[in-house]
Order: structure tokens, then sequence, then C-alpha cells
């Protein structure tokens, strides 16, 4: 035992530099600026508990001293708390094992089979791209947790990877998780089908959710599992003749279960709350209204959990839409959000009535609700059958923020009264002729302070003929209508 | 001659001096003092390591004898120490 130690004084022997309980000096940087010198700033992103080293990287400056910084962008986001499949998203190709979204929770092979020669899959239509130098994560918040554990002879991967689905075929291309038949679990990466992996990692507890991400950069990919680094491929040592992790540039978000020629000798299901995909680098910055139609969230298309997915527009293949009169209180020429509206053109003079109303769709616990946020319409109309009658000038407003169709709906404690935006007009002649223009058309209104209808609210396109006409006894104006919006 | 082993306390907390009197029959009538460590002495506080590196880091200084007394001045050069030590003391 000793108890000597050593001290550091100022020049003069008095002040003493102190040290904290965990042994580290206390420092405090010089106070006047021409006593600054040089430090190199580094990031900690991983403690090394499991791979033994710290991650530690420098952050960088341009020649010219600038920090070099590198956002992060949204590329997808969802979550599965809808109780149906988003078919705008994804494909659910399956060989007779099944999937199921319940409780906030998408299944692979929900029935539980224990089949050989079976598969399930989730696979997002969009591709993510792995652009040079930058950096693409993704993320999944899942794990074996309907009393289930993943057991031999059952394989699970996921991550950004194609693959020929459904099938039981190793993936062609990309970079996943794999819990493989031997029941290990590692990171792995298939570069045309060639395949290097990591070491087995520790398995995270059954029932339970876990994150799971995979961080790829052009020259290494990494495996985390809860923030916590778990595993490490460097292409430049661990596949030397790699460029990049993949061949493909870029890869579909996928999620598959499958069970070979051997039987597992019980039924493994695994479950997925949500995911999301983000790109980190300072060249792909873009309007938010372009991030969330690159998520799906575009107005042309229905949402998670809403009642009619698909296009969210009147507009029937190779069929017309039924002519009616409008009228203030329901949408009697269609509910879609923008699309082909035929207008029997006898609405009284001085009368409002909807080319079409649409309501966002309320929330719940299986749909998450978005605002609806519209840039801008356009109205294009031509004559579809002669008028009798006319001519008559036509004024256009937009309705939106009600909570009731009826554009009489007062505005009140609990409710909502239309806000109106007058959008232009058009003018209609006397007995106009079949398959001509609408004078005024097509119609333009763009909204740099973007309209935004609540989850709940309506929005639609209201017609009045103008006072002062000639009101028409018979006639159809067919309208296009086209909304430039998307679901925040 | 006189010469004696003393064990001196530089106190539970760490510190750069202590003085110390040493108290011994032996040098009653004498006139010269010296101080120093020994590098096999030990306490239950510093071992022989801690006393090897006293000799470089703390220097003794005494004064002349008084009586049985030799006061004894220690002055550590750059570090610190804390605790039991032992001291030889001659006087001629």
């Amino acid at each position: 035992m000793s108890n000597w130690a050593t001290q550091i004084l100022d020049a003069l022997g008095v002040n003493k530099a102190k040290v904290d309980t965990a042994g580290s000096l206390k420092t405090t940087g010089p106070t006047t600026l021409s006593e600054v010198g040089f430090h190199a700033l580094a990031a900690r992103n991983d403690d090394g508990t499991v791979i033994g080293t710290p991650r530690v990287r420098r952050i960088q400056s341009t020649e010219g001293g600038r920090a070099l910084i590198a956002p992060t962008n949204l590329f997808w986001d969802d979550t599965f708390n809808a109780t149906a499949q988003n078919t705008g998203k994804y494909q659910w190709p399956v060989t007779t094992q099944s999937i199921a979204q319940a409780a906030g929770l998408l299944t692979l092979n929900n029935g539980g089979i224990t089949t050989i020669n079976t598969s399930s899959a989730v696979q997002s239509y969009r591709l993510f791209p792995l652009f040079g130098n930058l950096e693409t994560r993704v993320t999944f918040s899942g794990g074996f947790a309907s009393a289930t554990t993943h057991v031999t002879n059952n394989t699970t991967e996921i991550g950004l990877f194609s693959a020929t689905l459904p099938g039981q075929a190793a993936p062609t291309d990309g970079v996943f998780f794999r819990w493989n038949a031997s029941n290990e679990l590692r990171g792995v990466i298939s570069f045309n089908g060639t395949e290097v992996q990591t070491a087995a990692m520790s398995k995270p507890t059954d029932n339970a959710l876990h994150d799971f991400q995979i961080i790829i950069q052009t020259d290494v990919v990494l495996f985390y599992i809860d923030r916590i680094l778990v595993g490490v491929i460097t292409l430049a040592t661990d596949a030397p003749a790699q460029g990049q992790p993949f061949m493909m540039g870029s890869q579909p978000l996928t999620m598959r279960q499958r069970i070979g020629g051997s039987a597992p000798a019980t039924a493994t299901k695994f479950t997925c709350s949500n995911v999301y995909v983000t790109v980190v680098g300072p060249d792909i910055v873009r309007l938010w209204e372009a991030a969330k139609a690159g998520m799906g969230h575009m107005g042309y298309q229905g949402q998670n959990g809403h009642a009619s997915l698909g296009s969210t527009a009147q507009y029937a293949n190779s069929a017309n839409p039924t002519a009616a009169i409008p009228t203030g209180t329901a949408a009697a020429l269609g509910t879609g959000l923008g699309g082909q509206f035929w207008e029997t053109a006898t609405l009284a003079l001085g009368t409002d009535g909807y080319i079409q109303a649409f309501q966002n769709p309320a929330p719940t616990v299986n749909l998450t609700g978005r605002n609806l946020i519209v840039h801008g319409v356009i109205i294009d109309s031509t004559i579809q059958a002669t008028l009798t009658g006319g001519p008559f000038g036509i004024s256009y407003s937009l309705a939106y923020g009600h909570t009731n169709v009826n554009l009489a709906t007062a505005e009140s404690a609990t409710a909502k009264a239309p806000r109106r935006i007058a959008l232009g007009k058009q003018v209609v002649t006397a007995a106009q002729a079949v398959a001509t223009k609408v004078a005024g058309s097509p119609l333009v209104a763009q909204f740099r302070s973007p309209i935004v209808i609540a989850p709940g609210e309506f929005v639609g396109i209201v017609t009045k003929h103008e006072t002062g006409g000639t009101v028409a006894t018979a006639g159809t104006i067919a309208h296009n209508i086209i909304y430039d919006a998307y679901f925040e | 001659m006189a010469q004696v082993t003393a064990q001196v306390d530089f106190g539970a907390d760490q510190t750069d001096r202590g003085d110390f009197t040493i108290t011994d029959a032996s040098f009653a009538g004498l006139t010269y003092a010296e101080a120093w460590f020994m590098s096999s002495d030990s306490t239950v506080d510093n071992d022989a390591l801690a006393h090897e590196m006293a000799a470089d880091l703390i220097r003794l200084s005494c004064d002349a004898p008084v009586g049985n007394d030799i006061f004894v001045h220690a002055r550590a050069t750059a570090w610190t120490i804390a605790k039991t030590m032992k001291i030889r003391v001659a006087a001629n």
C-alpha cells in the first residue's frame, strides 16, 4: 500500500488541479481567446460493450473550415396499427403461411404452422437507395413476441433485401439480420447472392420487442440491437472484392420467415410494431411534401387503416361517372379526392353545391390520424352533353375544415363550419355544345400557405351558378379535379 | 551517537509537508542531528516501495537536539503523502 499522490499546481503553487470521484481530472479550457488551442472532435458512437472496442469517429470539416453536417432524412416511417394490409405500400407474398395485423403488430406466420417448404414475407414496393458516402439506416421494432421463440429449422430475415418471393431460397441481394436454421442470429450482407456474415450474436429476449437497426455505408455495415453495436462487417477486410455491401444499389424493406425441407419442432412467429428508414447525409434534403410522398403519404392513395385503400380519386377504369345535380348537403357527384365528376347543369342559380367532397378519415387506434395538406387544386371542365339554357357564370370555392359535409354546418363549441376560399370563375355560353371547353378552364389555384384538413374534417370543391345568368334546363358539365396534396 | 526509528503521521489527507518532534533520552546532550528514510521500512499505511519513493520525494531536515527532542521538518517536492511513515533519526 502506498499513499503517495501527485499534484498539479499553478506557477505560484497556490491553485491545485482537482480530480472528480471517478478519478478524472477536472478540466476547463482556456477562457481567454488568445490562449485557446486546438482540439480534435470525435463522437463515441458505441461503447464497445459487445464488440469489445468503442466505435469512435472523428467529426470532420470542409477544407474551408465549415463543419460537415449530415441531416437525417426520413424515407420511411410506418406503424402496423391498422388491422388490414396497406396494399399501397407493401406486398404480402406467402406460401401456405399467413400474415396478420392486430393489436398494433404485424405477425409473420400468424397461423403458427411448422409445415415444411412454407414462407411468409412483407416487402415494400418502394426501394431504398444507398448513395455514395451517405448512410442508409433501417430500423425494425420487432421480435418473437407472440409467445413463441425462434427455433432450429426456421429462418427469419429482416432488413433491406431482395429475394424470390414467395419462396424459401436465400436472399439474392441486400443486408439483413438473420435468425438461421441453426437457431443463430447473425448480421448478413449478400452481394448478388454471395454472403458475408458476422459471428453469431447474442439473441435478445423473447416475448419482447427490440430495436434492430442496420446502418449501411458503402464500405461498412453495422448491426445494432437496442442501440448496442453487436456486429460489424467491414468490406475492406471481410469482403475485399466488393465495393459496396450489395450489388443492386437500392433495396426494398423486407421481412420474411421461411421453413425449408426440415420442420421445426415448434412454430415461430416474428412480430413487428413499426419500421423506419432514414438516409443520413447532406445531399438529399428535400421538401417535406416530397419526403411524405416518398413514404407513400401522397394524397392520391389511401393510408394505413383507411376503409378505402388504393386511389383516393374517383376515376373508374373505362367507365363514366354518374351525373348528378350538385347539392350542398352531400357529395352527390362523388367523394373522391379529385378525379372525374359529371355535373347535371341544372343547379339553381345562386345555390352552392359540391362538385366533390372528401372526408379525411377520423383517427382511431387502428388508423393514424394524418392532416391532409393541400397545396393546390385544378378544375378542368368541358361540356359532356349540350346544354339547354345558359349562359351563366360559375363561381368556384374550396370548402374545408367542416366537421359535417353539410355546407350549412354552423361553428360551435364542438363543430366547425366550412372555411371557404374563392378559387376563380368559369363561363358557360348559351346552349354550349358538347365537347367544348368551358371558358376559364383549367382553373388553377395554388396555396403557398397550404390548406390543412384535420382528420375527420371535409374538403370539397363547390360550384355556384351565378345569379343574373339563365339557368340550364338540361346538359352535363364534365369536371376533372386534381388535388396537389399529401397526408402529413 | 544515538539512533532511533520513529513512526510519524502525515494525517489522513494528502499533504506536502509535516513537522514532527522525535523524543528519545539518548539525544540528551548531543549537538548534531540527521533524518532519512530507509527503503526497507514499512507501516500499515505505506509499504517499502512507498518508503523508497520517499527518499526521492521528501526532503528531511533537523533542528539541533534540544534536551531529549529532535525537531524534524519534512517537505515533499512535487507529490503529496498521507498517513504513517517511518523515519530514521541519528544524533551525535
